[in-house]
């Protein structure tokens, strides 16, 4: 059923729109998870059907769920140190504040 | 079980969606939590344990690190929303195109989804210790990063 592609690639999507579109350090970072786990959905959608690759197709779901939830969990310590040394959460004001 | 799936899915994404919009950033994490336990939910329906359990795991620990993450910073978002004009409708074209061609090329590449006959694929208890490993492994990160860093503080 090729409505589970689509909102799979849903998924990806508004993790994507996260990304691009918010300046929020944390609302970014979870954009990175809804990717990860769009991802995972259409790994695992897409596998099942009898070929010996479709049990690789799993792990590769579960490593694409638990290694972007890790991944997330290391950004939102970096987040706040980073709002501890800026005082702000918004990438644009960091940059800014860089120089 | 297909339509079930899909549900699930949607509403997944479509929380995803109320957790980009939420000025109250203190009801973030719970929202976001949300998100995860929809998809892990989904995953399970499908009968692919080892994702749920997995998204399970990774959806508890984001959640206790994104509540302790907004007591540490600010309770509002107060950063300002995207300015619109070209740049808005440049990125809502290039949304709507990712979604198209993330479809067909999952179309096309891997043949019709489905989520039948899933359960038997699972590799069972070692793929989930494997993955609370992992899962504890970035927790003992995160707490030595905060170790560390709270030494530098004093």
């Amino acid at each position: 059923m090729n409505a589970l592609y689509l909102v799979s690639a849903l998924l990806i999507a508004v993790g994507l729109y996260g990304v691009l579109i918010k300046r929020n350090l944390f609302k970014v970072l979870f954009g990175i998870v809804l990717m990860a786990i769009g991802v995972a959905a259409v790994v695992v959608v897409s596998g099942p059907g009898g070929s010996p690759a479709d049990a690789v197709s799993q792990a590769i779901g579960l490593i694409a769920v638990v290694g972007g939830g890790s991944v997330a969990s290391l950004m939102v310590v970096t987040a706040v140190r980073l709002h501890e040394k800026y005082g702000t959460l918004d990438i644009r004001e960091m940059r800014r504040l860089k120089g | 079980m297909d339509m079930q799936v899909t549900v699930l899915l949607a509403l997944s994404a479509a929380v995803g969606v109320v957790v980009l919009e939420t000025r109250q950033m203190k009801s973030f994490p719970v929202v976001a939590g949300l998100a995860l336990g929809l998809f892990a939910v989904a995953m399970l329906v499908v009968g692919a344990t080892e994702v749920g359990v997995g998204g399970l795991l990774a959806g508890a620990v984001l959640v206790l690190v994104l509540r302790w993450g907004v007591s540490r910073t600010s309770a509002r978002d107060e950063v300002p929303a995207f300015s619109g004009g070209a740049a808005a409708l440049r990125a809502a074209v290039t949304l709507v195109a990712f979604i198209v061609v993330v479809f067909l090329a999952a179309s096309n590449a891997a043949g019709p989804a489905s989520v039948e006959s899933a359960e038997h694929l699972s590799g069972g208890a070692v793929s989930l210790v494997r993955e609370a490993l992992v899962v504890g492994a970035a927790a003992a990160a995160v707490w030595a990063m905060l170790r560390k860093t709270g030494r530098r503080d004093e």
